[in-house]
This record gives C-alpha cells, structure tokens and sequence, in this order.
C-alpha cells in the first residue's frame, strides 16, 4: 500500500529542527535547480519554484494545490514572492503541519490528509506537487505490477480537482539503473528501509504511461544533475553540524538517539550523493495541461 | 549450439551467491516469494549477467515477476543460435 502516515512520520518528523540544520532556510526537502543565475541552494530552491510555479501557469489570482507540501517551503514561495493570494496544501506528516502553521503565512490553508481521501473545497486553477508520487508505490506493489495503476489513479484523480484547461507543475525522483555490486545496493536497500520505509521511486517510462490519460506532457525536463548538486550540498551542511547532533535528542521509531541519526543520515546523503552521480536516481519537472 | 537452462542458472546462482538451496523452480515461480531480499535477487541478476555475458536493461527487470519472464529477457539478449529453456 502507499506509505502510511507511520512511515512518512519516519521520514520527516525526527526534529524539525534536525532538518533546519542542513535545508535551505524555507526547508525544501527536494531537488533544486541551479544554473548560472542560482548557486546557491537557497538561490536553487527559489528557482525550483519558479520552474514549477511557471509550469503550472500561477498568478497572483490562482487558487492553487501543492499536494504534499512538506514544510510550507513552495507555499510560503508562491505566496510571498509570486503573491499568490490563496494557496492551499495538504500533507501527511503532522510536524511539518506544525511547522506550516508557525509560518503563518498569508492566504495558506493545510490539511493533514492523504491525497486519496482529500476532497477540494473548489476547483483549483493550477496544481504543484514536489516528489510526493515517491510515497505511493512501495516495493511489493512494484512487484505485482501495480505501479502504473497506481500512479494513473493519482494522475485521474488530481485531474478532478482542476478547472478546464488547468496546469500542473510536477516534479519526482526517479529510480534509472539498478546498481549490481552489494555494497552499492545494500546502500540503496538501507535508505529504502530506514530512511524512507513503504516508498519507492517511479521509474520516467511509468510515469509518461500514467499520466497520459488525463494531462498532456507539455514539457519535461530532468534534473539529476540538480539533484546530485542539492544532497551534495545537503551533506555538506550536514557535515558541519556533526557534533550537535551526535548530541542531540533527535531520533525516531526507527533511531533511537542523535548518535544513530547521525550515521544514518551520513550514509543516507553520502548514497544519495552516488545515485545520482551513478544514474541509479534521476529526477524529472514535467508541465502538465489538462486533457479537456 | 550453445545451451542455457534459466531455471537451473537460476538455482546454482542462488547456491553459489546467497547460499540458499531452492527447490520446484517453474516458469510460473514468482521471484518476490522466493524469500530473497532485493539485494539478493539483484546479486542473481548480476550472476546470470557474467555467466551469460549479457546485461539486462533496467526497464525490462522491472518488469519482471517470474522465472518464466526473466527467461523472456535472457532469450532476447544471448547471442543468436543460443537453445534458452525456462
């Protein structure tokens, strides 16, 4: 089944602080975009919302859906620089719920729902959604070929939610080659089970399948080389903070202490930082229309 | 010509690699319920990989449930007047 609120609260809810360490300041928790205008990852993140904000044809006056908005990072993107007036978001994880909330940002409505049993207030002139497909296929379905399904009720079902002729900035991991030495796999394996239990990666051939009955692939762009450059960075800063959180009291269902995370995380972000450098992992920005 | 039996490859790479004697190998045999991890079924796959000097596209494994259908793919790749039985 798609990871269950358990299982994302394992990925995301350690400390929201723990993620501040080593996140750009608004907190995205997914592949930047750098280019010779944006360097840094703050400037990157900025510029990845911009890409999906341009993608799903935001103004001022849409009322968009970012379907699985984490921390509030894209939210707090679309309504304060892009000055979007109502923006809504929904998420799984009740710390980042938390977390949103604290912002207070202007015009933001959240739930803590999953997608499957969110019903819209209204119709949405545009929807986002950051890498949040990764959570609804898990390995087993994979196995029982369920995945294309699976995405094709998520691609149907947002597609109801929208006004004729509404856009979609999406954006997901991908998973590409699969590594076949053991310590590179038991490496994928590891951030599988412990970091990011019950989810698996789309591969780009499921995704085109999935969508197609309900939005037109307008463009699409891959970003692997972005994703390398964001957790490269990630474990930079993370590197830094070495001692606080060996210190710390941060752990989870799966971490008992600061130690554990540590070394979880190290391993986590040093093997994201190979997958994409690898092709293991790609990541892909797709603009979508509504099929009419 | 040259001989390749899919199943047995399958059960001497289980052996030589993971340690673990499978028995009753059919085409139908589903590969998640062999109570190998991902790990070890991927080992597998790089084992048919050497022995038969081929390399399977990550497309086509994922699509793979059975015996029988890893054996479609090895038939796709081995050189030409190779006998694949599954």
């Amino acid at each position: 089944m798609t990871s269950t609120q358990e299982e994302v609260e394992i990925g995301y809810d350690i400390s929201n602080e723990f993620f501040r360490l080593w996140l750009d300041e608004r907190m995205h928790y997914t592949s930047a975009v750098f280019d010779e205008a944006h360097t840094t990852l703050e400037q990157a993140q900025r510029n990845k919302s911009r890409w999906l904000a341009d993608f799903a044809e935001i103004t001022p006056k849409s009322l968009v859906m970012d379907i699985g908005c984490g921390w509030g990072a894209n939210l707090e993107y679309l309504v304060l620089e892009r000055k979007v007036e109502r923006a809504h978001g929904i998420t799984l994880s009740r710390s980042q719920a938390d977390e949103i909330t604290k912002r207070q940002l202007p015009g933001v409505t959240m739930w803590v729902s999953d997608y499957k049993d969110f019903t819209p207030p209204e119709k949405y002139d545009a929807l986002v959604s950051i890498e949040m497909i990764d959570h609804l296929v898990s390995p087993a379905q994979q196995q029982q070929g369920l995945a294309i399904p699976i995405y094709r009720e998520y691609f149907n079902k947002t597609a109801k939610w929208v006004k004729p002729g509404a856009c979609f900035g999406f954006q997901a991991i991908l998973r590409d080659r699969v590594p076949r030495k053991r310590e590179d796999l038991a490496d994928l394996k590891f951030t599988a089970d412990v970091i990011f239990p019950g989810g698996l990666n789309p591969r780009l051939e499921e995704l085109v399948a999935a969508a197609g009955q309900s939005w037109e692939i307008i463009q699409l762009n891959t970003r692997r080389v972005d994703y390398g450059k964001t957790t490269a960075e990630w474990l930079r800063r993370f590197r830094l903070n070495k001692e606080k959180i060996m210190a710390s009291g941060w752990g989870s269902k799966l971490m008992s202490n600061g130690e554990t995370v540590w070394n979880n995380y190290d391993r986590y972000l040093a093997t994201c930082v190979k997958a994409f450098d690898n092709h293991w992992s790609s990541d892909v920005q797709m603009k979508l229309r509504l099929k009419d | 010509m040259a001989t390749v039996n899919v199943l047995q490859l399958f059960a001497q790479a289980a052996l030589e690699v993971n340690g673990k004697k499978l028995e009753g190998l059919t085409r139908e045999t589903v590969i998640s319920k062999l109570g190998l991890d991902s790990v070890a079924v991927m080992e597998l796959v790089s084992f048919l990989e050497e022995k038969l000097n081929i390399r399977m596209p990550d497309e086509d494994l994922a699509k793979v449930q059975t015996l029988g259908d890893l054996g479609e793919v090895v038939k796709r790749l081995v050189p030409a007047g190779t006998d694949v039985t599954v």
